[in-house]
């Protein structure tokens, strides 16, 4: 699971729950890949993410500290470098094991193989 | 003076509710839809059997290289191997990161002519031009789809994946391919 995905996954589905956004994220195994960097896609990618979201999936591989805490003002005026970063982030991780976690019921969701399974708790729809 | 404070105080409040309330909408439009299903991309079990799917579903009539659309295509991993396999595949998809992505990734494994991806709604999406159309749906979903497959023509190809289709008059059950999360039903337009 690219850390991207993360960025969109919501737990809004299951039953009382309101919002169920950001889900938590623990990694237990990832893998690092060399995606070939495009600066334009990165951008229309940067231009979607919800950047509060994007820190907890940053935290959760111990790569916070790599990307500014403020959310910046516009994508376009980056440098390569530090587009590079984020490029990085959200497409070169994959998270191989871990858990998604719902903020308000604590349901947990895993991931194996790379495949986040939210359909563990269709029952509870 | 008083009075005035007042209304300051409320049209502060106005407005930092309505920005609060703006700030949440993506957050809680999915709970807005009519059916609100979570992502779940496709293992590389599910691919391999919805390419043994394809295979017999087109085996006995001219659909190969046909249109296909993938309805909710996600990360565009079953419009990219459907490409590969000969079809001209279309994906629909509402989340826009999931539709940039699947753009760039087409790009990069040379598939973007042959591959095309809409940010839409599958209930809005015509899908009378295709002769076959993949689902990864959700159980609650698939009720709902069967009137909205019926735009599609007589002997056209369904393929669901994960849940059945549940009983109904338009759609022919041909073959069953796995089982459980991995299961692919393959239909036939009567």
């Amino acid at each position: 699971m690219k850390l991207f995905v993360h960025n969109f996954m919501s737990s809004r589905f299951l039953k009382n729950v309101t919002v169920g956004y950001p889900l938590n994220l623990v990694v237990k195994q990832f893998v690092e890949k060399d995606i070939e960097f495009d600066r334009d896609n990165t951008i229309v990618m940067l231009d979607r993410i919800q950047y509060e979201a994007l820190i907890v999936a940053a935290a959760a591989v111990n790569q916070s500290d790599r990307i500014p805490r403020e959310k910046p003002e516009k994508w376009d005026e980056l440098t390569d470098e530090q587009l590079r970063v984020f490029h990085h982030l959200l497409m070169n991780i994959d998270v191989i094991d871990g858990e998604l976690i719902c903020p308000e019921t604590k349901t947990v969701f895993p991931i194996r193989d790379g495949i986040p399974n939210m359909l563990k708790v269709d029952a509870e729809k | 003076m008083g009075m005035n404070t007042g209304l300051v105080i409320a049209g502060v409040a106005g407005a930092t509710a309505l920005a609060i309330s703006a700030a949440a909408i993506p957050f809680v439009a999915p709970a807005l839809r009519r059916v609100c299903i979570p992502y779940v991309p496709a293992t590389t079990e599910q691919l391999a059997n919805v390419s043994r799917a394809l295979s017999l579903a087109t085996s006995s009539n001219s659909n190969k290289k046909g249109t296909l659309i993938d309805l909710g295509s996600g990360d565009g991993r079953v419009v990219l191997q459907c490409a590969r396999e000969g079809f001209n595949s279309t994906g629909v998809e509402l989340n826009s990161i999931l539709v940039a992505y699947s753009k760039y990734r087409s790009i990069r494994e040379g598939l973007g002519k042959e591959t095309r991806f809409m940010r839409k709604n599958i209930f809005k999406t015509d899908l009378n031009p295709y002769q076959t159309a993949v689902i990864f749906g959700a159980e609650s979903l698939m009720g709902d789809l069967v009137p909205k497959l019926s735009e599609m023509r007589s002997n056209t190809n369904l393929l669901a994946c994960r849940f059945p289709l549940p009983e109904n008059d338009a759609w022919k059950l041909e073959h069953q391919i796995g089982e459980g999360i991995d299961a692919v039903w393959v239909y036939k337009r009567n």
